[in-house]
């Protein structure tokens, strides 16, 4: 059979034809003097794209940048070495499991932002208030994960474990560690996103630094491409995030069986 | 048997008894911002259960219900086409993946220019938050479904719409239902954000404008207010997916060998559908 023109072209010629074509599409939509979106609301890409150049030549694009993802990573680090820890103990326990499911279930729904009123009168607004809430925002996939993983160690090994006396250390770096790690790093990776969005909204709310202040302070001083601007650059941040724990996940998984399998199509 | 009895009890001590912890410390706390739980409770009584204020918890539940159920219906419609063609999939990933990055609080300042700050404002931007991630797991869900599943409904004869909806689709949910868990905490998540930020009514807005005016006892007891609607909001996602799920395997073996069936004692019946819940995300979520 004669090869078709889909399979002729490489791979990445579709998707790039088609995002070319959406982004013109966009612009033609809000170009237009009859335009369909007027550009007072929404500016064409290119209007954007401008608008994005000049602002990575300014000095607190960049300190917005480092100040939202210092609160990201640091949040979600903390977040990581208190969940994951905890995740595996009362997991590995019929007793810590039972005793603590009833007001984990209760609290975990409970978005961490509720708090934040609390935390300003504690913390005031600066920096500690929004480590503090990206904290407790992205602190339970990153524990239920953990507590999913412990148990769903496969019986057959840890009772093989068991039958041959293997010494905890050994148990927790050969047999716990491992089975956990693929359920961890899909917690890490819906909590960082998470981090974000949690970061940005407080940013927001509480005004005092970060990309989100900076989103309604020049949404506030009327700039419209360059609120759009910065509402790109949190966009190809949130993707960089995702990319990088894509990767992540298929570099600590290259062993387990999910990842050696492509999805069939 | 005692085991039985043992970790029913614990499973109810525990939650008691943090409570009893805090009624306690709280009993004799002069601190402004961390009063009594005993008046929190007060608090509550007076503003929530004897005058149901229209202009708090309503609006909450409104927007939520709305942005959600728009966004997950078009996240899963869009879902379905998407995963059903390779071709389409691979043409929209890149916008796609671009626009799942951007954490949707950053678009409220745009989208209170468009909408104002009423209910419009806050569903949309909760549709446009959830819309991404009920997507891209039905779209993950809909390519992971084996394709003996597809052969075997041709063998058997059926039609394209039937055996989309009947096979494909169905194969699908328990991943669709991991997007729609997130979706469900991101909405409440949005939900009090967005409030938080500009509004003139519902819960975020009530908390806020407590705080800003040193209102503590009224804070507080808006934000139980608060944990218990994310509470009912999650409750009523794990009755759905109970009834949609109920042939999935997740939901008949658990995790710490207890199985579903009869139990012993019937202490708290809530804990006993959060028991089926925590069980069945086992499953569905290590399915990633």
């Amino acid at each position: 059979m004669k090869p078709s023109l889909a399979t002729r072209t490489p791979r990445w010629v579709l998707p790039l034809v088609t995002t070319v074509a959406c982004v013109g599409l966009a612009e033609a939509a809000t170009r237009a003097d009859n335009a369909l979106l007027p550009a007072r609301y929404v500016p064409p890409p290119s209007q954007i794209v401008a608008a994005l150049y000049d602002d990575v030549q300014t000095h607190i694009f960049w300190t917005s940048v480092s100040q939202t993802m210092t609160v990201w990573a640091g949040g979600l680090a903390v977040a990581a070495v208190v969940a994951v820890p905890l995740g595996l103990l009362i997991g590995s326990s019929v007793w810590t499991f039972r005793g603590t499911r009833a007001v984990i279930e209760l609290l975990r729904p409970v978005p961490g932002v509720a708090l934040l009123p609390v935390l300003v009168l504690l913390v005031g607004l600066g920096f500690k208030l929004i480590l503090y809430l990206v904290i407790i925002g992205s602190i339970w996939p990153l524990l239920m994960q953990a507590l999913y993983g412990v148990q769903d160690i496969d019986a057959v090994a840890r009772d093989m474990v068991a039958a041959y006396r293997i010494g905890p250390v050994r148990r927790f770096f050969r047999l716990v560690l491992p089975s956990t790690t693929p359920y961890v790093v899909t917690g890490l990776r819906i909590s960082a996103l998470l981090a974000l969005n949690v970061a940005v909204g407080v940013e927001l709310i509480v005004g005092s630094q970060g990309l989100g202040y900076q989103i309604s302070v020049q949404e506030l001083g009327n700039d419209i491409p360059s609120t759009y601007a910065y509402i790109a650059t949190t966009g190809i941040i949130g993707v960089l995030i995702n990319f990088a724990a894509r990767r992540l996940e298929r570099s600590v998984l290259s062993w387990h069986p999910s990842q050696r399998e492509q999805v069939p199509q | 048997m005692t085991r039985r009895v043992g970790l029913t009890l614990i499973e109810a001590a525990v939650p008691v008894g943090l409570l009893a912890v805090w009624w306690l410390v709280s009993a004799g706390s002069t601190s402004p911002y961390l009063p009594p739980l005993s008046s929190i409770i007060g608090q509550f009584r007076q503003d929530w259960l004897f005058s149901l204020d229209g202009t708090v918890l309503l609006p909450s539940v409104e927007r939520i219900a709305a942005g959600l159920g728009a966004g997950v219906i078009l996240g899963i419609g869009l879902g379905v086409i998407l995963g059903s063609s390779e071709q389409t999939r691979r043409a929209f990933e890149p916008i796609l993946e671009f626009f799942r990055g951007i954490p949707t609080p950053a678009i409220i300042p745009i989208t209170l220019s468009f909408f104002g700050l009423g209910n419009t404002q806050k569903a949309f931007l909760i549709a446009f938050g959830v819309i991404w991630p009920t997507l891209l797991n039905t779209v993950e869900g809909i390519r992971g479904v084996d394709p003996g599943f597809r052969d075997m409904s041709r063998v058997y004869g059926l039609r394209r719409m039937r055996t989309l909806w009947s096979v494909t689709f169905r194969a699908a949910t328990p991943q669709i239902f991991v997007g729609v868990r997130i979706s469900v905490a991101l909405s409440l998540l949005l939900v009090v954000v967005a409030e938080m930020f500009a509004s003139h009514n519902g819960l975020g807005y009530f908390i806020i404008t407590a705080q800003n005016s040193y209102e503590i006892q009224q804070m507080w007891s808006g934000i139980l207010l608060l944990a218990i609607l994310s509470y009912a909001v999650n409750l009523a996602l794990v009755i759905v997916e109970r009834r949609v799920l109920y042939w999935h395997r997740g939901w008949r073996n658990s995790a710490l060998g207890i199985t579903t069936g009869r139990r012993g004692l019937v202490v708290l019946p809530a804990l006993q559908w959060l028991a089926t819940r925590l069980r069945g995300s086992v499953n569905v979520e290590g399915a990633r």
